[in-house]
């Protein structure tokens, strides 16, 4: 009774155009006003004790960092590397561009802003490079979701606050995946590109590899600094995460100068710098150098470049933590009308076996991947799966993976598929062209969703390397 | 009077960014100094946590009415998009009704807690401070997204607006994309000038 008015109420708020937090929000309240104990008081006390989460406090800091890298300066130089790696290959430029986005995912923890950031640039070079518009579409549509399954990602830390996984764990969990749903997005266009005598580019040689590496390592190395501080133990998650962001901050305002005050002087490169003390003994142009870096320190947090990009990255921290401070009063609701205990009895009672169940769960998240944000998704279904998963004896981090890679699918399927609406508007296509262009291309990440669903091994083997076996 | 009122409105607008901008950038220096305070000097405070969990707090609850004002936050449209104006505007209305009920029961239940806090006079476990005073921004947020809503009502009864928008998280990364392409574009455009001149 209880949960049908919750649901209910829930579900007719969202319909009739209610933002997704105050429908999750107002639904909860009332529940617990028609039917608990508890006082009002409590309730705001819940909302706010959401930010007091230590966990959840990483999202912002990820959200500045990957606003710090997202401009089109890093994208092109990840990009001009990727293409140099495996553009000499048949169909090269469209693996180059499932690559970049490879990389560009360990930079930015969200799927549409990769799609955004190197769909934008490759696309026309794809269509320009005799690719069909659709094929192009239809490539970075789906490799865009890597953005949430390759570490850092914003979704894996919202589904670690929910069932009080490690974080750490999680991100590791994610690398091996992320490696075999790129590849296989790869053999894919590789073997497309056979078939269809697609075009390659000329190689670039080993020197352009080399120095469009050493161009894109100080944005590379931001995923470097999160996972090899989280292992090494050197600080927690969101430490990590809030290092991430200095770190950006650093990079693009210093090393890259995209943005802030030193945009308009490019940097004179380390050789120059180098030769000219080494040969002539002439100091000149590193203290211009310095004394250009130190005037440039005190002006660059006050710039109005870096004020934007905070102010950009709050916006989506705001939006992002309006819904799940909701969402966790929502499932809070669910866990004190003892909902997951009763799916529970229920699931075992009926013996099921734990694949069969993980069968229930991928329909589950698939269906429910269409209608709403991916947070919001996680942290109600969290809560009921957790348990089940427990007793069924399906370790915690296989399937917080499941959960991320169903995500990234729902991500693809209209009407609430946002990678399908940002392709579309980058390249011009309408929803029901760019759907059927992103079509081959998810029946592989479907064919990846079984691989990562029924071997275990592919998320668990590299955290239970590097940490140990989990103890339950 | 027009005028004085858009001048007015932008600098609340840029009053808002600020504060936005400042409880943010507080939060990455707190928590960042506290590793550089591990590592380099072996210290640390035991209140850095707290006053981070509170900057966050303040600029979320803080942020929500300011996301309001910029049609940030996220929904689902394609079943209201299926009816005419009017229907929009019925349904819409219903939908800012709810908004202002939830903020309302949360104001209340804010204050009472306040009350409360007030009453037995306790205070934060590490800062120095009473909690009230961390927790005094729920309240606020909340009249806050009150009046917000109020206007979006506001607009709607007097013709100005026919529905609530929702946030379009595709149209922003859009958007944010090619202003930025737009931009450059400019600059280059005038730096060729500056050559051919």
């Amino acid at each position: 009774m209880e949960i049908a008015f919750l649901f209910i109420i829930m579900f007719t708020l969202l319909i009739i155009g209610t933002p997704i937090a105050v429908s999750l929000g107002l639904s909860s309240i009332l529940t617990i006003l028609f039917f608990s104990q508890d006082s009002v008081a409590s309730i705001a006390l819940k909302l706010f004790e959401t930010m007091e989460h230590y966990t959840l406090l990483a999202i912002p800091f990820f959200i500045l960092s990957s606003a710090f890298l997202s401009t089109g300066g890093v994208a092109n130089r990840l990009i001009r590397f990727a293409i140099n790696c495996v553009g000499h290959l048949r169909g090269g430029l469209a693996m180059a561009s499932v690559l970049a986005c490879m990389f560009f995912a360990a930079v930015s923890g969200s799927s549409p802003a990769t799609v955004v950031a190197i769909g934008s640039i490759v696309i026309a070079g794809m269509v320009r490079a005799g690719y069909t518009k659709e094929f192009a579409a239809g490539v970075i549509c789906n490799s865009g979701t890597l953005g949430i399954l390759i570490p850092p990602s914003i979704v894996m830390v919202v589904y670690a606050a929910a069932t009080d996984v490690s974080v750490g764990r999680l991100f590791m969990a994610g690398v091996i995946p992320g490696l075999i749903a790129g590849s296989m997005l790869m053999v894919g266009i590789y073997i497309a590109a056979r078939v269809m005598k697609m075009p390659k580019q000329p190689f670039a040689g080993i020197k352009e590899i080399l120095l469009s590496f050493m161009d894109a390592f100080w944005g590379l190395m931001l995923v470097g600094i999160i996972m090899g501080g989280i292992y090494a133990g050197i600080f927690t998650p969101t430490e990590a995460a809030a290092v991430a962001a200095v770190y950006a901050f650093i990079i693009s305002i210093f090393m890259y100068r995209d943005m802030g005050p030193l945009k308009d002087k490019p940097h004179p490169g380390f050789k120059i710098v180098a030769t000219s003390i080494i040969k002539n003994a002439d100091f000149k142009p590193l203290m211009a150098e310095i004394i250009l870096i130190v005037k440039a320190i005190p002006v660059a947090p006050f710039h109005k470049d870096t004020i934007r990009v905070l102010i950009d990255a709050s916006k989506v921290t705001i939006m992002l933590l309006f819904i799940v401070a909701n969402a966790m009063l929502f499932a809070h609701v669910l866990t004190t009308e003892r909902i997951p205990h009763a799916i529970t009895n229920t699931i075992l009672s009926a013996g099921f076996a734990p694949w069969t169940f993980l069968i229930i769960v991928n329909i589950m998240l698939l269906i429910a991947g269409n209608f709403m944000e991916p947070s919001a998704i996680l942290l109600i279904m969290a809560p009921i799966l957790f348990p089940i998963a427990m007793e069924l004896g399906i370790d915690p981090i296989h399937l917080g993976i499941i959960m991320v890679v169903n995500m990234e699918i729902g991500m693809l399927t209209p009407p609430v598929g946002l990678n399908l609406f940002v392709t579309s508007g980058i390249t011009g296509m309408s929803i029901l062209e760019v759907t059927k262009a992103a079509l081959p291309w998810l029946g592989i990440l479907l064919v990846f969703l079984m691989l990562v669903t029924y071997i275990p091994t592919i998320s668990t083997f590299l955290p239970n390397l590097l940490f140990g076996k989990q103890i339950m | 009077m027009v005028k004085n009122q858009s001048k007015l409105m932008k600098i609340i607008d840029k009053a808002e960014e600020g504060f936005i901008a400042f409880l943010f950038s507080a939060m990455v220096i707190v928590t960042f100094s506290q590793v550089v305070a591990r590592y380099m000097f072996n210290s640390g405070a035991v209140w850095a946590l707290e006053l981070t969990t509170y900057l966050f707090a303040w600029l979320v609850l803080f942020g929500i009415s300011y996301g309001v004002k910029k049609n940030s936050h996220l929904g689902v449209d394609a079943f209201v998009k299926l009816f005419n104006n009017s229907g929009r505007h019925y349904l819409g209305m219903v939908a800012v009704c709810a908004c202002l009920l939830y903020g309302g029961i949360l104001l209340y239940g804010s204050y009472e807690y306040l009350a409360k806090l007030i009453q037995f006079d306790i205070y934060a476990e590490d800062l120095p401070i009473p909690l009230w005073m961390p927790m005094s921004i729920l309240p606020i947020g909340m009249v806050l997204l009150i009046f917000r809503f109020s206007q979006v009502a506001y607009r709607m009864l007097t013709g100005q607006q026919i529905g609530l928008v929702l946030g379009d998280e595709a149209a922003d990364a859009m958007r944010e994309y090619l202003d930025n392409a737009a931009i450059e574009g400019a600059i280059e455009r005038e730096e060729k000038n500056k050559k051919g001149s």
